[in-house]
């Protein structure tokens, strides 16, 4: 059974569409991403998804049931992009709040957020305001307000999103424990390494529209090996006239002595290692490699995502 | 249910624990008080203890005996007396010389310009010619102040009219029975029945029924729609609404100000009734049969109760009207257009219920009494009056819950799609849109 179904929907604002006939299926366990440029209509899902808005055409299952998020809210937790909370509310009092809105009753949410805080190592801050606290603080408070009720799906939109480093891995290392224990997990984002290190699957969708669909193993199979990464000792520059034949290289990415490029389309890994050695070159690296997500990204997506339609959310209905 | 309660609890708690709301707590009866005030401060501050410079240049020097009740007047509960007279007898045609070098010693100033407070407060000019004409003369500081001027003449008139009859022969004790004093007990009669309530009282009452349903319903309706702006700023509203109806969302926010509001408006009106028996009425301005009658009088149990049911349903025409107009904006500036036809309407309540106050029965009045936002005002204003027929008074509840319903139908579609819509503001067409979708 898949956690969610989504069936070919569809949603307009005012004049443009920000999803159109889109499906996808998420299934049971495992962390589900949702890619795409800013503006490809990403949070516009999720909000379907959890029946925020209404989608014009097609539906949305959850768990098989025919109720929306509305109604299974005690199994789904959310974690919405930043400012989730009351900015002058107590911390302890926003996630009782936030708990009982999930179905727990107040004693519960209050037992349930003290042992979080404890787990996340805010247990000093839970009678501080909100807004006293760090980005990175109450991002975490966010997430223990979106998984104080056990939800059996977590959704989770841009979570690591305004956060350094060190703070993305404690959030990070929580959403993996929780998909260990069987819990199915939902994020979106724009940023692939991200969505590399977690994802089992990812959809990747652009301008409303779905351009990639499956698991990462999938799809990296399907893109093929045609990277090399090359690392030169010593002649760098004989290689030039090679890297700009354009039927021999599609694309380069060029850090100097690093050079990582895509093959043409017909063209041969050894006729390249070939050419460089005849040239005189150096090499200290000669390296077929499945493509990065990012790379696959960029190149389903293209010079689209850079000229991505303003947000115009007036008249959602 | 448990939901929305927690909503409504949340909403409460958070409101209460403000800052804002324990000034607004503490100031209100502060403002109230010298709302109370300003009648009395109107008619002339009343000037504490007195010093009076009487010249008196009448034969049988009756200055004494015309001054003998007010000299033993005390000033409020204490020991102090109100008045000390200084009496100065002198021939008939030097009253003028005499008062006229008194005058440098009346409201001498210290440095700093204040009164002196040993200084003469006036001086009483008491001659034959004027007794006979009815006619003293008192210069004084406090010449402006009402209170003192009415409260000596009318004490001096008694004295006067006693006086003369003395001076016809009749002895002093019928002189004091048939100068007794008189009062008047008003009662009011409406269609022929006594309401049991004074004159005054019945109008004061009305009066501050208006203003306190005013107060009770504006401010309310505008922090809502300031709180729902503010949250529209903040995704948590995603997450309610995952999770909860936008309706109920909208409920709790209005149930649960609404109830900050009645706290603060009960602790008002707690420490007014305290502040009344505390100050028992005594007042050390005004002489009690001059002061305006600003004691709340008994109210009737029916008129609390048909107060209490029509401030409940203008407690929720207007404040899901303003949760709606909230929900249409962005920005708190924003709001100070759109709100206008919610606070046309809720004006016209207000002012339509002072134009009736005098006229309950009067085509106006029964006209506004059946429109959900002027009914509020002016049927518990009418009821304070005389009761409405029973028919007349169903008929308004009915037609107010309609309207109530409607509002809140209205409202409730307005808010489900407004809180989620961020970017430029919605035209009219557009919220046509969102009233209209399913």
């Amino acid at each position: 059974m898949n956690v969610i179904e989504v069936d070919r929907i569809t949603k307009r604002f005012s004049g443009h569409v920000a999803v159109e006939s889109l499906s996808l299926s998420v299934p049971q366990g495992g962390i589900f991403g949702l890619l795409g440029p800013n503006g490809a209509g990403k949070s516009t899902t999720i909000r379907m998804i959890l029946d925020i808005l209404i989608p014009d055409e097609g539906k949305v299952t959850l768990f098989g049931l025919p109720h929306g998020a509305r109604t299974l809210s005690a199994k789904i937790g959310f974690l919405p992009e930043e400012r989730g909370l009351y900015p002058r509310m107590l911390v302890l009092d926003s996630l009782i709040f936030l708990g009982q809105m999930r179905g727990l009753t107040r004693v519960d949410a209050r037992h349930r957020s003290l042992w979080w805080l404890q787990k996340v190592g805010l247990s000093d801050w839970a009678k501080h305001k909100v807004q006293d606290l760090s980005k990175g603080m109450q991002q975490k408070v966010q997430l223990v307000g979106a998984l104080l009720h056990e939800p059996d799906l977590l959704v989770l939109d841009e979570p690591f999103g305004a956060l350094d480093p060190v703070n993305a891995q404690v959030l990070m290392d929580i959403v993996l424990e929780l998909s260990r224990n069987g819990k199915t997990i939902v994020f979106s984002t724009h940023q692939m390494e991200q969505a590399e290190s977690l994802c089992d699957r990812v959809v990747i969708i652009n301008r409303g529209k779905k351009v990639v669909d499956g698991t990462l193993a999938e799809i990296k199979a399907a893109a093929g090996t045609r990277n090399v990464a090359l690392t030169f000792t010593r002649d760098r520059q004989a290689a030039d006239p090679i890297l700009r034949d354009r039927s021999l290289v599609s694309r380069v990415d060029d850090s100097g002595m690093a050079v990582e490029l895509q093959l043409a389309p017909g063209a041969e890994a050894d006729r390249l290692l070939e050419a460089l050695v005849k040239a005189g070159c150096g090499l200290s690296r000669f390296e077929l490699q499945t493509p990065s997500l990012r790379a696959i990204f960029i190149q389903k997506v293209g010079p689209e995502a850079a000229t991505a339609p303003a947000r115009e959310e007036v008249a959602h209905v | 249910m448990s939901k929305l309660f927690a909503i409504i609890r949340r909403e409460f708690v958070e409101r209460v624990r403000t800052k804002a709301f324990l000034i607004g707590t503490v100031m209100g009866p502060l403002l109230f008080y010298a709302v109370g005030k300003l009648p009395q401060l109107m008619m002339g501050k009343a000037s504490g203890a007195q010093t009076i410079a009487v010249v008196d240049a009448s034969t049988a020097q009756v200055s004494h005996r015309l001054l003998d009740s007010l000299s033993r007047e005390k000033l409020g509960v204490g020991e102090m007396r109100r008045y000390r007279f200084v009496t100065v007898a002198v021939a008939p045609d030097r009253a003028t010389a005499v008062r006229d070098s008194i005058l440098p010693s009346v409201d001498q100033r210290d440095e700093r310009g204040d009164t002196d407070p040993e200084s003469l407060t006036g001086i009483l000019v008491v001659t034959d010619t004027g007794l006979a004409a009815g006619r003293l003369t008192y210069l004084g500081r406090n010449v402006g102040s009402i209170g003192d001027i009415s409260h000596l003449e009318r004490a001096l008139r008694t004295a006067v009219v006693r006086e003369r009859m003395l001076g016809m022969g009749l002895s002093s004790t019928v002189a004091e029975a048939a100068t007794a004093r008189v009062d008047l007990t008003t009662a009011k009669v409406t269609k022929g029945k006594l309401t049991g309530e004074g004159a005054e009282s019945a109008f004061w009452l009305s009066y501050v029924l208006i203003i306190i349903l005013f107060i009770a319903l504006m401010p309310t309706g505008v922090q809502i729609m300031s709180a729902v702006v503010e949250e529209k700023s903040n995704r948590i509203l995603e997450v309610l609404v995952s999770s909860v109806r936008p309706f109920d969302l909208m409920l709790g926010k209005v149930l649960g100000v609404g109830a900050a509001s009645l706290l603060q408006l009960g602790i008002w009106g707690a420490s007014a009734a305290v502040a009344g028996r505390f100050s028992g009425g005594q007042g050390n301005a005004v002489d009690s049969a001059d002061r305006v009658n600003m004691t709340l009088p008994t109210i009737p149990t029916d008129l609390i109760i048909v107060t209490l049911i029509y401030f409940a349903l203008g407690f929720l025409f207007f404040a899901t009207a303003y949760a709606a107009v909230g929900a249409m904006c962005n920005t708190v500036q924003e709001t100070q257009q759109v709100q206008f036809p919610v606070m046309g309407m809720l004006l016209a309540g207000y002012l339509g219920a002072f134009a009736t106050i005098g006229r309950p029965e009067s085509t106006a009045a029964k006209i506004m009494s059946f429109l959900p936002p002027t009914a509020p005002f002016i049927v518990p204003t009418r009821w304070s009056n005389a009761p409405l027929p029973l028919t007349e008074l169903l008929g308004s509840i009915g037609v107010c819950v309609l309207g109530v319903l409607g509002m809140v139908w209205l409202a409730a579609r307005i808010y489900r799609v407004g809180i989620l819509s961020y970017g430029k503001k919605p035209s009219f067409k557009d919220i046509w849109v969102w009233i209209r979708a399913s």
